[in-house]
């Protein structure tokens, strides 16, 4: 099963929609609570990441027998040292971001504590790809 | 045990006389390290609270609080049957909470949510009360009366 979804940067009503659409069909194929919850949080992160960063963003959710696999492409600024931004605490999140409650450097290791393989790769100035594997 | 302890609670004031005042605080320890969860219903009258979203309160009790303005750091918990008490009052954090499985939101220092938020809570579950406290206040008032920190 796939499931696509488009993110507009900027834009915090829309952030939540594709991890709450996820959230219903993996209840309903009746997936671990734990297994979604994770798997929920750490595609929720994202796609806060990529409104507060990005300029636009596409999610593609790929759900096989054993496992879900996530890959969250955008168009943006690009993540320039991946290894700092993989720390605990750093944060390049404007001052609006921070109002909303996020922006505290937790983001990125928060998807990796929560998915079973994450991989990120990105070029400067022009994009971002994200890609997450849970295991049911 | 648990009922047992919430029974004797209520009537706490008729055993208890300032002459005795040290078992009432003995028995008034005890009974806050007994207890396992609260309702709903308790935790809104301790914060002088309004349920304005209460969809099956009466339904599920919490066991702990998290008080965090931060959501970031309410998406990294792992506890059921969770009470999140915030001043952060926006659409995120109802979407936070859809997330965390937090099912039970607490606004303090007079935030109120608005009516997408609210929308949003009801379509998952999510009761909400909104608290005149301070975070420091409501915070101290809930752990006063037993409701255990998350770490």
């Amino acid at each position: 099963m796939e499931l696509n979804f488009s993110i507009e940067g900027g834009d915090f009503t829309q952030a939540g929609q594709a991890s709450s659409r996820v959230k219903k069909v993996l209840k309903q194929l009746g997936v671990d609570v734990k297994c979604i919850k994770s798997i929920v949080i750490a595609l929720y992160e994202a796609e806060v990441n990529v409104v507060a960063h990005a300029h636009r963003g596409h999610i593609l959710i790929q759900i096989e027998k054993d496992r879900i696999t996530t890959t969250i492409e955008d168009e943006g600024p690009g993540i320039p040292d991946i290894n700092l931004a993989m720390q605990e605490g750093f944060s390049t999140a404007s001052k609006k971001v921070r109002e909303m409650g996020f922006g505290a450097g937790m983001g990125l290791p928060n998807m990796k504590k929560n998915t079973d393989d994450l991989q990120i790769s990105s070029v400067i100035g022009k994009s971002t790809i994200v890609k997450m594997v849970n295991y049911f | 045990m648990e009922y047992f302890i919430i029974n004797l609670n209520f009537y706490k004031k008729e055993l208890f006389t300032p002459e005795n005042i040290n078992d009432f605080c003995l028995f008034n320890h005890i009974c806050k390290n007994n207890i396992q969860s609260m309702k709903i219903s308790e935790v809104c009258e301790l914060l002088s609270a309004k349920i304005i979203c209460d969809l099956k309160q009466n339904a599920f009790d919490v066991e702990k609080g998290y008080s965090s303005d931060l959501m970031s750091d309410v998406l990294t918990l792992d506890t059921d049957n969770l009470l999140l008490i915030t001043g952060m009052c926006n659409l995120q954090t109802i979407r936070t909470a859809e997330m965390a499985d937090v099912r039970v939101i607490a606004f303090v220092r007079n935030k109120k949510a608005s009516g997408e938020m609210l929308e949003l809570a009801r379509e998952h579950g999510i009761c909400i009360m909104e608290s005149p406290f301070t975070m420091f206040k409501a915070s101290g008032i809930l752990f006063e009366a037993g409701l255990k920190p998350v770490y």
